[in-house]
């Protein structure tokens, strides 16, 4: 696949994982009082449900620019199957223990592939 | 012998390459065309359902300036992938229950064909009568004077009836005559009249008193500044813009509407103030003792 292709593609997961991570993470601040500090354990729940879900981003981001096919598209996979599950939770019913998993099953390949890719450089 | 054995071997090998590469090959592609579809299906949901709020919020804020007590309620929507609708019903509030109701539905346009009866009455095609005003600057062949027709009512029907006065009153001066009869005032918009057509209620801009659950408002006048403001702002109506401008120049108002009882409405227009009227909704009513 053509390479700029690939960073439309990437920036397009990145922009839908961003639209839909933004609600969640602003649903978990909802029982914050107004005033708390920015430095609060809910701003880093908050920022951590923001973070987590792009680390797939950063796996294709690297492995794009790095030009590994392999773990280009094992990112696409692993981006897909996150998109889905965010769109689940946020449009629909989606359980949230299944949420959890998919999500973390996700974030933990990522940072696993940013592992093998950093070894391998 | 063994050269051949090994031959055979390696063409199992190249074979075997290459179906592997096939395999990879079929597997990439899916992925790809996978992740471009659900990709691209998310960003036209979360699209659309950005673009049907915006215009949702510009609905509410139209009715807000717009209608002449005429409210639009909770919106029901549906956001799928390729596609989202929204619809609302819009109403009339008579005696705080909604009257003449419609369903508005996304993009949200006003119908507009409508049938005349006569010169001064005007019904939309799925039967909403609409009240009409006229401007005390302009003249008219024919004024809209429905007041008589509140005679033949029976005192079980609530009704509105759209008053236009005989100049522009300041709202000092003005001071609600009518009482607890006025739901809403109709502004000068600070326009030389050019038409001798009389506006309708989808086109008149004024002042609610009520919000669209009939709850009165603290300050409907500065509730109306914010919302034509807010209204001006996303839409780039010239013609809310104009109203606005000359109201913030010097509040005046050219026409009231009333909200009662025949007989309570017949009595309260007797004034001179009063150039033309024109009914809207009417509702039967039967929870009040009727003497």
């Amino acid at each position: 696949m053509n390479k700029t292709l690939q960073w439309i593609l990437t920036i397009a997961i990145g922009l839908v994982i961003i639209s839909l991570a933004w609600p969640i993470a602003s649903f978990s601040l909802f029982g914050t009082a107004e005033g708390t500090s920015i430095f609060s354990i809910d701003y880093a729940i908050a920022f951590l449900l923001m973070i987590i879900p792009l680390f797939v981003v950063g796996l294709l981001a690297v492995s794009t620019y790095r030009g590994v096919t392999k773990w280009v598209y094992a990112g696409y996979g692993l981006a897909t199957i996150e998109m889905l599950v965010l769109a689940g939770l946020v449009f629909s019913s989606l359980p949230f223990t299944i949420f959890v998993i998919g999500i973390l099953f996700v974030s933990a390949t990522s940072v696993y592939g940013l592992v093998q890719l950093k070894k391998e450089r | 012998m063994e050269k051949r054995e090994r031959f055979e071997l390696d063409s199992n090998v190249i074979q075997k390459a290459r179906r592997k590469s096939y395999r990879n090959m079929v597997l990439a592609s899916f992925i790809v065309v996978v992740t471009i579809v659900v990709t691209s299906s998310l960003l036209a949901w979360q699209w659309n359902n950005w673009r049907l709020h915006e215009k949702m919020v510009d609905t509410e804020l139209r009715y807000d300036v717009y209608g002449m007590n005429r409210y639009i309620g909770n919106f029901e929507e549906k956001v799928r992938p390729w596609g989202a609708e929204a619809k609302a019903p819009t109403y009339s509030l008579v005696a705080n229950r909604p009257a003449n109701t419609a369903r508005l539905e996304s993009p949200f346009h006003e119908p507009r064909a409508y049938i005349e009866p006569s010169e001064t009455v005007r019904y939309l095609q799925n039967g909403r009568k609409l009240k009409m005003w006229y401007a005390p600057s302009a003249s008219y062949g024919e004024l809209a004077n429905e007041r008589a027709q509140l005679l033949h009512m029976p005192e079980t029907k609530r009704l509105e009836l759209a008053v236009s006065l005989d100049r522009s009153y300041s709202v000092e001066e003005w001071n609600s005559r009518f009482g607890s009869l006025e739901v809403a005032y109709w502004l000068e918009d600070g326009a030389e009249a050019e038409s001798d057509e009389p506006i309708d209620e989808r086109f008149a801009v004024g002042v609610s008193i009520t919000n669209e659950a009939g709850k009165r408002y603290a300050s409907p006048f500065d509730q109306f500044v914010e919302d034509a403001t807010r209204y001006v702002e996303r839409t780039k109506d010239t013609y809310v813009g104009k109203v606005l401008e000359a109201y913030k120049k010097e509040p005046r108002i050219r026409g009231v509407l009333l909200v009662g009882s025949p007989n309570e409405l017949y009595e309260a227009t007797e004034s001179e103030a009063v150039r033309a009227t024109s009914i809207g909704a009417i509702i039967d009513y039967y929870e009040e003792e009727v003497q």
